[in-house]
């Protein structure tokens, strides 16, 4: 089964490059549903197509995947040329002109690129889109692309892996583009997984003893929980039983069909069963991921790992909504009797507890034992609404993840991911109301009401998850 | 595809800079290129267009897969003057094979230093054959990105014929940006009696066409030689000098300095396309410039500052740490203009940042750092951008570019107003200009320039209101 992953704007396409490069060198051969094999000459190429509305960063990328060294004895992946699209000027930075003037213009030469790549998948699995929410193309066009996809895919599954733009600033406008973008991904994707530079550079800083972390840091630490996520794992019980001899006794979580015939697990398809799981409700799409463990990589010879410990650090940033393993509030602790009242949660605009409320959550465990270890923790009802009766859902695998003996990877759909939203709506709305930098936009045929419109959008987001 | 430009030189002043740039651009992709010898890929293809001379007319050669070799390279210019010493000069010089005879017009009398004249008579005269210059060039662009203006705005030609241009422009190109550098003339040293009437009229016509202009006055670039000459002085005796050779008297300003000049107005729009040309992990485009630091479209006048300063192309003495260049660049001695931001708001801010080692957190953290010194304007205290390009400058490992939106600005504009008013109160000079334009032209851009003064003025005064107001979401009543 095969997914596509779409590559946009500069942010996405270097991105895109270091989770091939991840997906790539974390097992032993290349999973089938990211590479394939090209028929003449033998060469895997990534299932990908790379957009960008300025050639450098693409050429830049091709260049460094051809010229790659050969990991663990086999040949290098390269990204067919077919899927590449790249415009001549620019976006710059207009949300307007991504939407209005390239979408459009690039609509014909896009769809053909994704479609070729689409019809090379026995069968296929849905859509990754790698973007950044600040800038003009990946926020733009990848608005106006997700919308056609749809359109042009309806069954098809979309899964957007954004990227939150430093809160001091990147991009001026940028509370603008992401209000924008967010709305439009409401509308159109499936699910949103939503990661935040300021995150990922503060973990580099104090977890990883990267003091300055470039580019190419951050994006790997970026695709870190996503592989962990997109690699190839088999669903298990919340509870298992102690320790079985055979391994016949794990029970599958799910109804999914494919099943692994040496273990009779049941396979977690990427994307359907992610997605069925998590973001079932069409108010509820806004995802965000907490891995562990976050230690630098000089240090993971020396360091010892276990599952108890993994969990617990995991458990508490899944409650407080943090997302690094130190410095978390540990008395920060779930309320004693599980009143599901939904003026308790982070949101709540009465008296906030902390407490980070999840509609679900995806548990994915990577290592030895993994089968066995007890995760009831996570799906305790204090986390979850009341009307949420099966909220967790854990899958495992055996094999190491990369480097990591032990690795886990938590995907909840949360409050603690729209609070960068919530932000981003106050600054916007000053902004608004002092009329500045509208006129980019209306000069590229946007109106007013699109930016109301989009604004009540993620009022509306916000609101709803308030009320968990 | 590259996303080339267009330089059109205009005046005196702006074709000695623009062959100052030509020269620094044609070094810069030179070291960039290194031992592998330069072709010509995209990176050039910016500026420069490759020909093949063997041929009558001249074949163009297109940047393909960046194995192109360089035949005969020429600038993607078109340079203007109404007398014919300066061009003719460039044109027996060293750079004389960057310019074909198609890209250049020349008369015999010059502007008199009279904006109407240039406007009025000579725009007119050869718009025809402007327009045909331009096109010429347009048409070996792949994909026109932006034209640059480099004038003087006390003169005739560069501020009469070079703002007719700039609505020639946008007329006949309207969605190619258009950037000017503008120098602006200098209180102390300046010769020209009529150039308050020239910058003032200048003035006006940039605020209604141009997309983003540079402001450069000649008065900051000469205190930054002065100092950067006793600056070296002092280290290169390596004692204190006594201070009669640091004082501020007004010096004649020699060849030498005007050649220094020129090279540091050359070097901001070096930084500026460097991000263009060259590769980096942040890249800023020109439109991404104008779409970031202009947030209402007159207010297109930023203030430029560079750190570190070099005047004659030697390498910067001392090595400088990135926290160090982010404190001098806000320094009012290493701005292009003479103005103290630092005393008004800033509407917005751009940080261009040019060398190898830097990386993104640095230039956060500096940002941030730098952010709770500035006084921003209530709605945008995050308007910070920023750009990061790996393609060090010739004389430095590290350099930065400052372009501020800044209500300091305004200010100038108002003294501007004074010393035109000065004059215009008693009508000196002005039978000049009569001569070939409607007497209205002053007043009218006079309101113009007023109404920028206003604009800006309000924004250095505006308070945050106590609420803004916000939609309610109907799920709030649930």
């Amino acid at each position: 089964m095969g997914v596509v992953v779409v590559q946009l704007g500069q942010g996405g396409n270097q991105m895109g490059y270091a989770l091939f490069r991840c997906l790539a060198s974390a097992s032993d051969s290349f999973p089938d549903q990211f590479f394939r094999s090209s028929d003449k000459k033998g060469k895997t190429k990534a299932r990908a197509v790379l957009i960008d509305m300025e050639p450098k960063v693409i050429h830049g990328i091709i260049g460094r995947a051809k010229s790659a060294p050969a990991q663990n004895n086999r040949a290098v992946w390269t990204y067919d040329a077919r899927g590449v699209v790249t415009g001549d000027s620019g976006s710059g930075n207009n949300w307007a002109c991504g939407y209005y003037d390239h979408g459009p213009y690039n609509l014909n030469s896009m769809l053909k690129a994704v479609r070729t790549e689409v019809e090379q998948c026995d069968v296929f699995g849905g859509f990754i889109i790698l973007q950044s929410m600040a800038g003009g193309t990946g926020a733009g066009l990848g608005a106006y692309l997700v919308e056609a996809l749809k359109d042009e895919f309806p069954s098809s599954f979309i899964l957007c892996y954004c990227i939150w733009p430093y809160e001091s600033g990147e991009v001026i406008v940028q509370n603008y583009n992401v209000v924008l973008t967010l709305s439009h991904l409401q509308s159109f994707a499936d699910g949103i997984i939503i990661l935040q530079n300021e995150q990922l550079s503060t973990i580099c800083r104090t977890l990883l003893s990267i003091q300055r972390p470039s580019f190419d840091d951050l994006n790997e630490l970026a695709v870190q929980g996503l592989g962990c996520i997109l690699l190839p794992s088999y669903w298990r019980a919340i509870e298992t039983s102690t320790r079985p001899v055979s391994r016949a006794a794990s029970k599958g979580g799910s109804e999914s069909k494919l099943s692994n015939e040496n273990s009779g697990q049941s396979r977690v398809r990427i994307l359907s069963d992610l997605l069925s799981s998590l973001c079932f409700h069409p108010g509820y799409k806004v995802l965000t991921l907490r891995f562990t463990p976050q230690v630098p990589a000089q240090s993971l010879a020396f360091t010892n790992f276990t599952w108890d410990a993994q969990l617990k650090y995991l458990r508490q940033m899944f409650i407080t909504g943090a997302h690094k393993e130190l410095e978390m509030d540990w008395n920060i602790q779930l309320p004693r009797s599980a009143v599901h009242d939904n003026k308790q949660g982070m949101l709540s605009p009465a008296v906030p507890c902390l407490v980070n409320r999840s509609v679900a959550s995806l548990l994915i465990l990577r290592g030895n034992e993994s089968e066995y270890v007890d995760v009831s923790g996570f799906a305790d009802d204090r986390l979850y609404p009341i009307w949420q009766v099966d909220p967790l859902s854990v899958a495992s695998s055996s094999s190491m993840y990369g480097r990591y003996e032990l690795a886990t990877c938590l995907i909840s759909n949360c409050q603690s991911s729209v609070l960068p939203a919530s932000r981003a709506l106050t600054k916007g709305y000053n902004m608004l109301a002092s009329r500045a930098y509208l006129h980019q936009y209306f000069e590229h045929g946007m109106e007013h009401a699109s930016f109301d419109s989009a604004f009540a959008s993620i009022e509306d987001i916000v609101c709803r998850y308030s009320t968990l | 595809m590259p996303r080339e430009c267009i330089t059109i030189q205009a005046g005196q002043c702006g074709n000695q800079i623009g062959c100052k740039f030509w020269e620094s651009a044609l070094r810069e992709h030179a070291a960039a290129a290194g031992n592998q010898g330069a072709v010509f890929d995209d990176a050039l293809s910016s500026f420069f267009r490759n020909v093949d001379t063997r041929y009558k007319p001249p074949r163009e050669i297109k940047p393909r897969g960046g194995n192109t070799p360089i035949l005969s390279l020429k600038a993607r210019a078109v340079l203007i003057d109404m007398e014919e010493g300066v061009v003719n000069q460039l044109l027996k010089g060293q750079l004389s094979d960057l310019f074909d005879k198609k890209q250049y017009i020349t008369d015999n009398s010059g502007s008199g230093n009279n904006w109407a004249q240039g406007h009025e008579f000579y725009g007119p005269k050869y718009s025809e054959s402007i327009l045909e210059k331009i096109r010429h060039e347009a048409e070996s662009c792949e994909s026109l990105q932006s034209f640059f203006m480099l004038h003087s705005l006390g003169g005739g030609t560069g501020s009469g014929v070079g703002t007719y241009i700039l609505e020639l422009l946008d007329d006949n190109y309207p969605k190619v940006y258009r950037f000017c550098t503008s120098i602006f003339p200098s209180a102390e040293d300046d010769h020209v009696v009529t150039s308050p009437y020239n910058s003032l009229l200048s003035t006006a016509k940039l605020a209604e066409h141009a997309d983003c202009v540079l402001p450069v006055e000649n008065q900051a670039l000469i205190d930054i030689i002065r100092k950067r000459e006793s600056l070296d002085a002092r280290l290169e005796a390596g004692q204190r000098l006594p201070s009669s050779i640091t004082s501020k008297g007004s010096k004649a300003i020699q060849g030498k300095s005007f050649d220094q000049m020129n090279g540091i107005a050359a070097n901001l729009l070096l930084h500026l396309t460097s991000s263009m040309r060259f590769e980096g992990p942040l890249n800023v485009d020109l439109n991404e410039i104008t779409t970031n630091l202009v947030p209402y479209p007159r207010l297109h006048f930023l203030v430029s500052s560079i750190a570190p300063l070099s005047t004659s192309g030697r390498l910067v003495q001392r090595p400088q740490s990135i926290n160090q260049i982010f404190t001098e660049v806000l320094s009012r001695d290493n701005q292009l203009m003479k103005a103290s931001p630092s005393s008004y708001t800033y509407l917005a801010c751009a940080f261009l940042m040019r060398g190898n080692f830097c990386t993104i957190t640095d230039l956060n953290q500096n940002v941030s750092r730098i952010q709770q010194r500035l006084h921003m304007v209530h709605w945008n205290t995050e308007g910070f951008k920023t750009g990061l390009c790996h393609q060090p400058p010739l004389d430095s490992p590290l350099s930065l570019l400052c372009l501020a939106n800044n209500t300091c600005i305004g200010s100038r504009f108002a003294s501007m107003k004074e010393s035109f008013s000065k004059l215009y109160k008693r009508k000196v000079y002005v039978h000049h200009y009569t001569e070939y334009m409607d007497p209205g032209v002053f007043e009218d851009s006079c309101c113009q320039v007023d109404d920028l003064i206003a604009e800006y003025a309000a924004l250095e005064v505006l308070r945050p209101p106590d609420t803004v107001q916000r939609l309610k979401s109907v799920l709030s009543n649930i």
